[in-house]
C-alpha cells in the first residue's frame, strides 16, 4: 500500500506549456482546472486562475483538454464500486482496486496484479502504472461479468504482454505467441513519446487496441468452443466499454453501435447457422453480443454466461481428450504392426486372442469434425429455441 | 433588423445541445439543468432559469458522477476551429418558457453589472461580461457608470429572453455575442450601418452594431457620459433580434419585428425589467404612435390582414422583396401593426395564455435543425456549382442558361424539406398553427376586437 500511496501524493500538479493563438498570441504554462461551458480554466503555476475561450487555443491544447477532463473529474471524486463481488454483473461502474495496479520492477520489464509486462523501453514508473491501470480494468470487467475471466494466466499467474519497439512488427505474425504471450508495439499500447519519454496517450480512441487485444486475451480458453465471432465480438464490445483511468461504465451501449444500423433477424440469425468463417458481418456480431451481455436477461446475462462457463470447463477436458486420443492412435499404430495383426476388407482390424485393444476415449461432447467444435455449445446460447426465434427477440430488443 | 444577400445563409453552429437530466445530491435533492463544465472539484450545471449552479462531485449520486465523466468531454467540440472562423459550439440547449416574468431584476451575476475592460488604446476599447463582447471604436473610453449600464442593457435582456416564451435560440461566437459601438454616424455608416439607422443587428456576421449618438452619449473629461437624451431601451430591440438568432429565417418578418418591439416595450428602468406593467405600456405605445409624427402611418389594426399575408412566390430573376419598398404598409406602421399583433397573439388570442403561439415557437424550434443542415447541404451545392461553371467545357448561353457535353455531370441540388425553403415565404411554412383554421379577415376581426377591448384602438 506504501507505494501507491507515494504514487498518488507525487503525481505532481500538471502544469504544461499552452499556446494561444487567438486574441492576444502567446504562451505560458498553467494547469488545466477545468471548463465552464466554451472557457477552459486555468491556474497559473503562481496559483492565479483564469478563463479564457478554448477556441483560442492551439489544436493540441484543445485535444489535451477534451481528453484530460474526465480523468480531472475522476480524480476528484472517488472511484465507485472498487472490488465488487466477481460476477456481480455489468450493472453498476466498477473500478479497479489501485493496489492491483501497482507494479513492481522485474528482470525483463514490470508486472501488476495479473499481467507482466516484459519490455526493453525504459518506462517512467507513472506510465508503468498507467499502462497497468489500463489492463486491470479490462480483467476486472471479466472478474465483474457473470462469465467471469475466461483464461488461465500463462506465466506465474501472470498475463504476459510483450511490448515491442515500433519497428520489430512482423505484420504477418499473429499477435498471440504459442506460449500465449500478447505481441503488440508499444505505439499500440496507448502510450506517445513526448520528450524522449513514453507517457500515457490522453486523447480517448488511444488505447483501444490495448483493449481489444487484452479482451481477447482474457477469452483464450473459450476460443475454438465457441463460434467463431463470439470472442472477436465480445472483445470488441468490451473495448467499447468507456473506461477513465482504472474506472469503467459496463452498463453504456457501445457508442458504435449508436451509429450503425441495427441488424434485422434475418442478419441475426445468420450467426446461429454454421457457415464460412468470414461470412459475419462485424457490426453485427458486436450487436448480438450486446444484446446477450445487456438485453436478453438484464446483468445476469444466463444465455451467454452459460456457454462460456460450459466452453471454460469443457477446456480441460478436451485437452485431456486430446492428449488421450493422440496415445490412441499410436496404441492403435502399434497394435496394427503387430505380426498376428490382420486388415479386414471391411477396414476393420483383427488381432490374435488376448491383445488388450484399448478403448476409444470420450470426448466431453460428441462431434462428427474438428470443425464442429465452435458450435456444439450454441444450443446453451439458443436454450432449445430456434435460431430464428431467439434472432427475432435479439433483433426486437437491439430495435428499442 | 437588417437583411442582406439574397439568400439568408445563416451557418449556425452544429449546435450541440447537452440534455436536460435530472440530478440528485448527497440529500435527495433534485433539480433540472444540464452539464456545462467542471472547475477544481466542482460540476457546474445550468438551470433552464440560465442560473449556474456549482455542486462539489462528491455530493452528486453515483450516476450523476458518472454522467459526468463520460460526458464532459462532448462539451468539447474537438472540430471547433480556433478563433473567428467557425462558431463554438456551446452546451445551452434553447431556453423558454411558457410565460413571462412578471419582474426581472439584476439578473445571476450582474448585481454589480460585472464587466472587464480588456484592452483600452485609442480608437479600439475592448470589453466583456459575461456573455457578451464589447468593441468600443472611439477615440475615449466610456464611463464605469456607463459601461455597466451598457452591459446589464445586454446581460438584463439575455436572462429575460431566456425566461420567456420567445426563448433564447443563438450560439455565441467563441464564446462572447459581439456588439460593436461606433463613436460617430460616420463610423458606423462606414462600418455597414444603414442609413436612418440607430442600430442594427447583421445577421450573417452575427454582430450587433449600434452609433454611441443613438445612445444618448456625449463626450466628457473622462469618456463617454450620459447626457440629457441617455437612453438604451434603443438597445433591447436589437438584442432581442441577436438572441433568437437560429430561428429568423423561418419566422414571418411581422414576428420578428414584433417581437423586438414587444420587448421594447416592456418597461425596464436600472436593470429591471417590468413586464407587470406592459399592457399600459403597450396603450401608450399605441396612442403615441396614433398621435403626432407617426399620425401619417395610419391605424395600423387594418394592416393585420397585410403583414400576415406570405409574400407572393418570385420568379426567378425578379429583385428581393422588401416590406420597406414593396409593401403598401410603411416601416414604422407595420413594426407598430407586428407589436399589436404579437401582442394579440402572446396574450389575447384563443385562451389568452399564447398557447398557438406556443405551439407555433415549438414547431420552428422543431425545424431548425432541418433548415440549417438543408442550408449546409445547399451551400455545398453553390460551391461545387461554381466550380462546375467554371470548367471550359461549360458554355454559357445568352438565355442564361448552360451547356455541357454530356460525360460531364452537373452537380444536384439538393432537396429542400418543404417547396417554400427557398423562397420568401420560408416564414410562413408554419403560419396554419397560428390561424388555426381562421381565414385571414376573421383573424383581423378577432384582433381588433380583443384589442379594442383593451381600449387598444384603431381609427380613432
Amino acid at each position: 500500500m506504501r507505494l501507491i500511496w507515494l504514487l498518488l501524493i507525487t503525481t505532481p500538479a500538471f502544469a504544461r506549456e499552452w499556446t494561444r493563438e487567438g486574441g492576444a498570441a502567446m504562451k505560458f504554462q498553467a494547469e488545466l482546472r477545468g471548463i465552464d461551458g466554451p472557457n477552459v480554466l486555468l491556474r497559473a503555476p503562481d496559483g492565479r486562475t483564469a478563463a479564457f475561450p478554448l477556441a483560442q487555443f492551439a489544436a493540441v491544447d484543445r485535444d489535451y483538454v477534451r481528453a484530460r477532463l474526465p480523468g480531472l473529474v475522476l480524480d476528484a471524486m472517488t472511484p465507485p464500486n472498487v472490488g465488487q463481488k466477481a460476477g456481480a454483473g455489468w450493472g453498476r461502474p466498477l473500478s479497479v482496486d489501485p493496489a492491483d495496479s501497482a507494479v513492481s520492477e522485474t528482470s525483463d520489464g514490470f508486472h501488476s496484479k495479473h499481467f507482466a509486462f516484459q519490455t526493453t523501453e525504459k518506462l517512467p514508473p507513472t506510465t508503468q502504472r498507467d499502462l497497468a491501470e489500463a489492463c486491470e480494468v479490462i480483467h476486472e470487467i471479466f472478474r465483474v461479468a457473470p462469465w467471469g475471466v475466461l483464461a488461465t494466466p500463462t506465466h506465474e499467474g501472470h498475463f504476459r504482454i510483450a511490448l515491442l519497439p515500433q519497428g520489430e512488427i512482423d505484420a504477418n505474425r499473429n499477435v498471440f505467441d504459442k506460449d500465449g504471450t500478447l505481441r503488440i508495439p508499444i505505439g499500440a499500447a496507448g502510450l506517445q513519446q513526448l520528450g524522449g519519454e513514453w507517457v500515457r496517450d490522453e486523447r480517448p480512441e488511444a488505447g483501444r487496441h490495448l483493449k481489444e487485444f487484452v479482451a481477447y486475451m482474457l477469452q483464450r480458453d473459450v476460443i475454438g468452443l465457441v463460434p467463431p465471432w463470439l470472442p472477436d465480438a465480445l472483445a470488441d464490445c468490451i473495448a467499447e466499454i468507456p473506461t477513465v483511468g482504472g474506472t469503467a461504465w459496463c452498463a453504456e451501449v457501445p457508442a458504435k453501435l449508436q451509429s450503425t444500423a441495427k441488424p434485422s433477424a434475418a442478419e441475426v440469425e445468420k450467426l446461429f447457422v454454421r457457415g464460412e468463417p468470414a461470412s459475419f458481418s462485424k457490426e453485427h456480431a458486436l450487436a448480438v453480443v450486446h444484446g446477450f451481455t445487456r438485453l436478453l436477461d438484464g446483468r445476469r446475462a444466463r444465455q451467454i454466461t452459460n456457454m462460456l462457463r460450459q466452453a471454460m470447463q469443457d477446456r480441460p477436458k478436451w485437452e485431456a481428450f486430446e492428449e488421450d486420443a493422440q496415445k490412441y492412435d499410436a496404441d492403435w499404430d502399434k497394435l496394427k504392426k503387430l505380426p498376428g495383426a490382420q486388415k479386414l476388407d471391411d477396414g476393420s482390424y483383427r488381432f490374435p486372442p488376448g491383445t488388450h485393444v484399448p478403448e476409444a476415449p470420450k470426448p466431453p461432447h460428441a462431434f462428427e469434425k474438428g470443425d464442429d467444435l465452435p458450435w456444439l455449445l450454441l444450443p446453451l446460447l439458443l436454450e432449445q429455441k430456434t435460431p430464428s426465434a431467439v434472432a427475432a427477440e435479439i433483433s426486437a430488443q437491439l430495435a428499442k | 433588423m437588417m437583411k442582406k444577400s439574397l439568400f439568408c445563409l445563416l451557418l449556425a453552429s452544429t449546435a450541440f445541445s447537452a440534455e436536460i437530466r435530472p440530478w440528485t445530491d448527497a440529500r435527495g435533492n433534485q433539480t433540472q439543468a444540464v452539464l456545462r463544465g467542471f472547475d477544481g472539484g466542482d460540476v457546474l450545471l445550468q438551470n433552464a432559469e440560465g442560473k449556474t449552479l456549482r455542486v462539489p462531485i462528491k455530493n452528486l449520486s453515483a450516476d450523476d458522477q458518472g454522467h459526468v465523466v463520460l460526458n464532459i468531454s462532448t462539451l468539447i467540440d474537438p472540430s471547433a476551429a480556433p478563433i473567428s472562423s467557425t462558431p463554438l459550439p456551446v452546451s445551452v440547449p434553447v431556453m423558454a418558457r411558457t410565460t413571462w416574468p412578471a419582474s426581472l431584476t439584476a439578473p445571476d451575476g450582474l448585481t454589480n453589472a460585472d464587466y472587464v475592460e480588456l484592452q483600452s488604446k485609442p480608437g479600439r476599447h475592448l470589453y466583456r461580461s459575461r456573455r457578451f463582447e464589447y468593441v468600443l471604436h472611439a477615440q475615449d473610453k466610456l464611463t464605469p457608470a456607463v459601461m455597466k449600464d451598457v452591459a446589464r442593457v445586454f446581460e438584463g435582456t439575455y436572462e429575460l429572453l431566456s425566461q420567456s416564451p420567445l426563448g433564447v435560440q443563438a450560439q455565441p461566437v467563441n464564446g462572447y455575442f459581439r456588439a460593436e459601438l461606433y463613436q460617430t454616424m460616420d463610423t458606423y455608416h462606414a462600418a455597414g450601418g444603414p442609413p436612418g439607422s440607430g442600430g442594427v443587428y447583421v445577421r450573417d456576421e452575427k454582430v450587433f452594431k449600434v452609433p454611441l449618438d443613438s445612445l444618448g452619449l456625449k463626450r466628457g473629461t473622462n469618456g463617454y457620459t450620459r447626457d440629457d437624451n441617455f437612453e438604451l431601451k434603443t438597445l433591447v430591440h436589437e438584442i432581442t433580434h441577436m438572441m433568437m438568432h437560429d430561428i429568423l429565417p423561418l419566422l414571418p418578418r411581422w414576428l420578428i419585428e414584433g417581437s423586438a418591439e414587444y420587448v421594447e416595450c416592456i418597461p425596464y428602468k436600472s436593470g429591471t425589467f417590468r413586464h407587470s406593467d406592459l399592457l399600459a405600456s403597450v396603450q401608450r405605445y399605441n396612442k403615441d404612435r396614433l398621435s403626432g409624427r407617426y399620425r401619417l402611418s395610419g391605424p395600423p389594426l387594418d394592416f393585420i390582414r397585410n403583414i400576415i399575408r406570405p409574400p407572393l412566390a418570385r420568379k426567378a430573376g425578379e429583385i428581393r422583396y422588401d416590406w420597406g419598398e414593396t409593401s403598401p404598409v410603411p416601416q414604422v406602421g407595420f413594426y407598430h401593426s407586428s407589436m399589436l399583433l404579437t401582442y394579440y397573439f402572446m396574450h389575447l388570442d384563443g385562451d389568452g395564455k399564447g398557447t398557438r403561439l406556443l405551439k407555433f415557437l415549438d414547431a420552428i424550434r422543431a425545424e431548425q435543425p432541418k433548415h440549417t443542415a438543408f442550408v449546409k447541404q445547399f451551400e455545398a451545392y453553390r460551391a461545387s456549382m461554381d466550380e462546375f461553371l467554371k470548367k471550359p467545357e461549360v458554355k454559357k448561353l445568352p438565355d442564361g442558361r448552360f451547356e455541357y457535353p454530356n460525360y460531364l455531370k452537373a452537380p444536384e441540388a439538393p432537396q429542400p424539406p418543404h417547396p417554400d425553403y427557398l423562397t420568401e415565404r420560408l416564414g410562413h411554412i408554419h403560419m396554419g398553427i397560428l390561424l388555426d383554421g381562421r381565414t385571414d379577415a376573421q383573424l383581423q376581426q378577432e384582433a381588433a376586437t380583443a384589442l379594442l377591448k383593451l381600449s387598444i384602438q384603431a381609427n380613432p
